[in-house]
C-alpha cells in the first residue's frame, strides 16, 4: 500500500470523481505527470491504454460469467471465461488476471474482484482483455510485480480456512511460476519435495524460497547454513549436496 | 710436571709474578704439552677415540677403569681442551648410539621394557656426568639422550603401548611414561592418546544396544579405573583431568537419551527394595558414583522423567529400600541442579507423608467407622498432579463394595479438604485377595484391574471376553494384557479355553480349581507395557520448551537477528537440540504469528505482541 500525504490524497479522490478512473489508474496518472491535476488528466486522455472502462459493460460482463443462484463466479464462470479468452485455465496469465483482480481464491471472482480488477487492467469487454493477455503475461518479467504475484499466489492457491499450501498445490504453481522465470534447480526442488518431504508448505517456506531463488546462486556457493533459511530449503541444500546435484566446498 | 714446579718455585713466585705477560711454569708446561699434542692429531685422535671407546663399552656393560677415564678428562679439561676435542664427538657419538639402541630396543621389546630401559638409560648418563664427565656436559648429555630415546619415539611408543597399559591398569608404567614424557614435551600426545582411549575404549559399549543392561556398571568402573589412573600415574595433572571430563562426557552424550535413561533405571534398581547385601554406606557410595555420570549427561530432561517415573513407583508400592537414601539422592541432585529440578520429586515424598496422615485420621473418622463396608481395608494415596507422572486415566467399573469405599472416603477429603477436585487413578491401584481354592487358601497381590477381573468370578462360572469386558469396563487393550497375566503367564489362577498366548473375543475363562503354589501369598506379575512414551513425551515437553523459550526472547528483544536468537536460546535451554530442531520451532511460532520476518531482511525476526 502506498502512502499518500493529505494532499495527494485529496488529488487522487479529485481525479477519480472528474474521470470515473480507478484509485489505481488515478495514481498512475498523477504520478506520471509528477502530481499535478491538469497535468493528470492530460495524461490520462492521451494514453490509449488507461481508457475509461464503462460500468454497464463490466456488470454485463459480470452477469454473463457469475453462478446461477449465487452472487459469484465460480469454477464454471471462471472455465466460460477461459474459453472466452482462449486461454488454457492452467495459463499463467489466468494468474495474472487474478493478482489484478485480488482475487481471494484460485477460480473464484467476487463481484467486487472481478469489476474492480477488470478496471484496474483498463478494460470492459472481452475483447479488450483479450488483446491485454500478452502485455498482462509480460508483467512477469518484471522483478517487482513477479514478487507480488508470487507471494499472491500462495495466498490465492491455498484452501479455503488452510493456513498451508498442500504440497501438490504447491509444486504446480512453482512450476508454473518458474516456468516463466528459468530456476534451474527447479525440477531437483520438486523432487526433494516429494522424496523427502511430502507435507504441506508454509507461507514463510513459500516466500523464503523466493528469496533463495533471487540470492542464491544455483553453485550455492553464497549459501549460509548458519543463516535463517527455512529448515526445509536447509534440507533441500543438503539433498543436493548429498546426490551430487552440486558440489559445494566448505 | 710438579717437580719442575717445585724446583722454579722460587722464580715463579719472585718473578713471574711481577713480570707482565710472563706466565707461571705450570702454565707453561701445559701449553707446551697441547702444543705438542696438537701438533701430533694422530695422538689426540687416538686418546679421544680410546675414551669414547671406553664409554660405549661401559654403555655396553662392560667394567672399565673408571680411573683412567677420569684422570684423562681431567688433563683435558686442564688444557682446556674438553668441550671442543672431546665433548664435541662424544656428544655425537651418544646421540649415535642411542640412536640406533632405540629403534633396536623399540623394535625387540615391550614399551614398559623400553620405558625402564630409557629410565635407567637416563640415570647412568647422569651418574656418568657424576663421575667423570665434566658438569656442564651433563645438560647436553642428557638432552641428547632423551632425543634419540624418547622423543623421536613418542608417537610409535603410544601408538604400541599406551592402549595395553591403560587395558592393564599398569598404573607403574603409566607413571614412568608420565614422568619420561614430562622430560621430552610430550605431554600434549599423552593427553591426547588419552582422550582417544577413553571415546575409542567407550564408544563400542555406549553404541552397542545388547550391552545396555551394563552400561552403567561399566562406565562407572571405568570411570574409576580412570580415576585411579590420573591420581597414581598422571600425578593429578588437571589438563588430563579436564581431559577425562570432556572425553567422558563425549562418550555419554553419543548416544541421546538412553545413558540417561539407563542411568535412572540403575538408581532405581539400587534404591528399591530386595537390593540386599549393600549397606547404607556401600548405596551412598554408589549414588554418589552415578551422579558423576549424571553430571556428564546433556539431556537431564530424560533422565528426570525415567527418575521420576520409577520413583514413582517406589513410593506408590513402598518398595524403596530406604527412605533416607531416596531423600540423601534428592538432596544431591538438588545440589547438582538446583531446588527447580527436584522440588516436583520433593512435592511426591511430601504427598506419600501426607497420605498416610490421611489415612490415619480417615480410618479414625466417624464416616469411616459407621459406613465403610466390612471385609474390606483400603489406603488411599493422594497425589498432587503435575508433581507425579502423567497417568492416561482408565475407565473400570469398581464391584460395588469398592465403590462405596471411595466414595466414603472422597466425602471425608472433600470435607477436610473442600474445593479440591479428587481424581481416582485406576491404573494404579493395587489389591491383596483373599481366595479359596479347592486346594488351599492363597493370598494374591495383584493390580486394580487384575482384582475387578478375578472378582467377577465370585459370583460366575465361566465368563467370555465379551462378558468380562462388558462388566469391568476396561479398556480393550488393557483388558487383554490383564487376561493374559491371569490366565497365560507362569501363576494361571484363570483357565482360558482355547489356549494360547493371545487373547481372542470368543475365548472364555473359567476358574482355576486345581490351582496350587507352594507359597501363601502369591505376587502376580503384571505384564505391564514398557512404557516407550516417557521418551516422547520428553520430546513434546522439549518442544514446548523451546517455544517458551524463543516467545521469551523475542519478547524482552523485540527484533533479533536469526544467529543472535539461536545463541540465545543455547544458553536457555538446558538439553542438547540440533539447530534444525529449533529453526522448525520458529518457523512454527512465524506460523502461529508469534513472530515474523523482518520485511527488509529475512535474517531477523520482529516479535508480534
Amino acid at each position: 500500500q502506498h502512502k499518500l500525504g493529505r494532499g495527494s490524497r485529496d488529488k487522487v479522490q479529485q481525479f477519480m470523481a472528474i474521470t470515473g478512473a480507478s484509485e489505481k489508474v488515478a495514481l498512475q496518472a498523477l504520478k506520471a505527470s509528477d502530481w499535478h491535476l491538469e497535468g493528470s488528466f492530460d495524461y490520462f486522455y492521451s494514453q490509449p491504454q488507461i481508457s475509461v472502462t464503462n460500468s454497464r459493460h463490466l456488470e454485463d460482463l459480470y452477469s454473463r460469467y457469475k453462478e446461477r443462484d449465487a452472487d459469484m463466479i465460480m469454477v464454471e464462470g471462471t472455465s466460460q471465461l477461459c474459453n472466452d479468452l482462449l486461454v488454457d485455465p492452467q495459463d499463467v496469465v489466468m494468474l495474472v488476471i487474478s493478482w489484478h483482480m485480488k482475487a481471494a481464491t484460485m477460480c473464484e471472482f467476487t463481484r467486487q474482484e472481478f469489476i474492480d480488477g477488470l478496471q484496474s487492467i483498463g478494460v470492459d469487454s472481452i475483447e479488450k482483455l483479450r488483446e491485454k493477455l500478452p502485455s498482462l503475461r509480460a508483467e512477469i518479467k518484471d522483478d517487482n510485480k513477479f514478487r507480488e504475484i508470487y507471494n499472491f499466489a500462495f495466498a490465492w492457491a491455498r484452501e479455503k480456512g488452510q493456513k498451508s499450501l498442500p504440497l501438490e498445490t504447491a509444486i504446480g504453481m512453482w512450476r508454473l511460476l518458474f516456468a516463466e522465470r528459468h530456476w534451474p534447480l527447479i525440477d531437483h526442488w520438486c523432487q526433494f519435495l516429494q522424496v523427502r518431504h511430502n507435507k504441506a508448505i508454509s507461507r514463510d517456506t513459500w516466500s523464503q524460497l523466493l528469496e533463495f531463488v533471487k540470492t542464491i546462486d544455483p553453485q550455492l556457493s553464497n549459501y549460509d547454513e548458519e543463516g535463517a533459511w527455512p529448515y526445509l530449503i536447509d534440507e533441500f541444500v543438503e539433498y543436493l549436496t548429498e546426490n551430487g546435484c552440486v558440489q559445494r566446498n566448505k | 710436571m710438579l717437580i719442575i714446579r717445585g724446583i722454579a718455585l722460587l722464580l715463579d713466585v719472585k718473578y713471574v709474578k711481577n713480570v707482565a705477560n710472563l706466565s707461571s711454569v705450570w702454565d707453561m708446561g701445559l701449553q707446551l704439552f697441547r702444543k705438542h699434542i696438537s701438533l701430533s692429531p694422530e695422538i689426540e685422535h687416538k686418546t679421544v677415540t680410546g675414551l669414547l671407546r671406553l664409554i660405549e663399552s661401559e654403555r655396553l656393560g662392560e667394567a672399565i677403569d673408571k680411573t683412567l677415564l677420569s684422570h684423562l678428562l681431567k688433563m683435558f679439561t686442564d688444557l682446556g681442551m674438553y668441550s671442543e676435542t672431546f665433548e664435541k664427538p662424544f656428544l655425537e657419538c651418544t646421540s649415535e648410539f642411542y640412536a640406533t639402541e632405540g629403534v633396536k630396543y623399540l623394535q625387540q621389546s615391550d614399551i614398559p621394557d623400553y620405558l625402564k630401559h630409557a629410565e635407567s638409560r637416563l640415570q647412568e648418563e647422569h651418574d656418568r656426568c657424576i663421575l667423570y664427565l665434566e658438569a656442564n656436559t651433563r645438560k647436553p648429555l642428557i638432552a641428547t639422550t632423551e632425543k634419540q630415546l624418547l622423543q623421536r619415539h613418542t608417537s610409535a611408543i603410544i601408538e604400541k603401548g599406551f592402549t595395553v597399559l591403560m587395558e592393564a591398569n599398569r598404573v607403574t608404567d603409566l607413571s614412568r611414561m608420565y614422568t619420561l614424557f614430562q622430560r621430552v614435551d610430550a605431554i600434549e600426545m599423552l593427553k591426547q592418546a588419552l582422550s582417544l582411549y577413553i571415546r575409542g575404549t567407550g564408544q563400542g559399549i555406549i553404541m552397542d544396544e545388547e550391552k545396555d543392561k551394563d552400561l552403567v556398571p561399566f562406565l562407572l568402573e571405568f570411570k574409576a579405573s580412570l580415576d585411579k589412573i590420573l591420581e597414581e600415574s598422571f600425578a593429578k595433572n588437571e589438563a588430563f583431568s579436564n581431559t577425562i571430563k570432556e572425553s567422558f562426557e563425549h562418550l555419554i552424550n553419543l548416544r541421546q537419551n538412553r545413558p540417561a535413561e539407563l542411568i535412572a533405571k540403575f538408581l532405581d534398581e539400587k534404591l528399591r527394595a530386595g537390593n540386599k547385601g549393600t549397606s547404607e554406606e556401600e548405596l551412598e557410595g554408589i549414588l554418589d558414583k552415578v551422579l558423576v555420570l549424571f553430571r556428564f549427561i546433556q539431556g537431564k530432561d530424560v533422565f528426570e522423567a525415567f527418575y521420576k517415573k520409577d520413583l514413582a513407583k517406589r513410593l506408590l508400592l513402598g518398595k524403596s529400600a530406604s527412605i533416607d537414601a531416596e531423600k540423601s539422592m534428592i538432596t544431591k541432585l538438588k545440589t547438582e541442579c538446583g531446588s527447580q529440578f527436584t522440588n516436583k520429586l520433593e512435592g511426591m515424598f511430601k504427598d506419600i507423608e501426607l497420605s498416610k496422615e490421611i489415612n490415619d485420621s480417615f480410618k479414625q473418622s466417624s464416616q469411616a467407622r459407621t459406613k465403610l463396608p466390612t471385609g474390606i481395608e483400603m489406603s488411599v494415596h493422594v497425589l498432587t498432579t503435575g508433581y507425579w507422572p502423567t497417568y492416561p486415566p482408565m475407565d473400570v467399573k469398581l464391584p460395588h463394595e469398592l465403590n462405596v469405599y471411595q466414595d466414603i472416603f472422597k466425602e471425608f477429603y472433600l470435607s477436610k479438604y473442600s474445593g479440591r477436585r479428587l481424581m481416582w487413578q485406576n491404573s494404579l491401584g493395587h489389591c491383596v485377595l483373599k481366595v479359596e481354592f479347592p486346594k488351599g487358601r492363597k493370598e494374591l497381590a495383584v493390580s486394580l484391574f487384575q482384582s475387578v477381573v478375578l472378582m467377577l468370578f465370585n459370583d460366575a462360572q465361566k465368563l467370555s471376553f465379551v462378558d468380562i469386558k462388558e462388566s469391568t469396563g476396561i479398556e480393550d487393550k488393557e483388558l487383554r494384557r490383564t487376561l493374559q497375566s491371569l490366565a497365560c503367564g507362569k501363576v494361571r489362577v484363570l483357565q482360558k479355553t482355547p489356549k494360547g498366548r493371545d487373547i481372542d473375543d470368543k475365548d472364555e475363562f473359567v476358574f482355576n480349581e486345581d490351582f496350587s503354589a507352594p507359597l501363601y501369598r502369591i505376587k502376580m506379575k503384571e505384564t505391564v507395557e514398557e512404557n516407550t512414551s516417557t521418551t516422547e513425551r520428553v520430546f513434546q515437553d522439549r518442544q514446548y520448551q523451546v517455544d517458551a523459550a524463543i516467545v521469551r526472547i523475542m519478547k524482552t528483544r523485540k527484533t533479533l537477528s536469526h544467529t543472535l536468537l539461536i545463541t540465545e536460546l543455547f544458553q536457555q535451554l538446558k538439553f542438547p537440540i540440533k539447530p534444525a530442531d529449533m529453526k522448525k520451532r520458529i518457523e512454527s511460532l512465524i506460523d502461529r504469528e508469534y513472530l515474523e520476518r523482518d520485511r527488509s531482511n529475512p535474517q531477523i525476526y520482529n516479535y508480534l505482541a
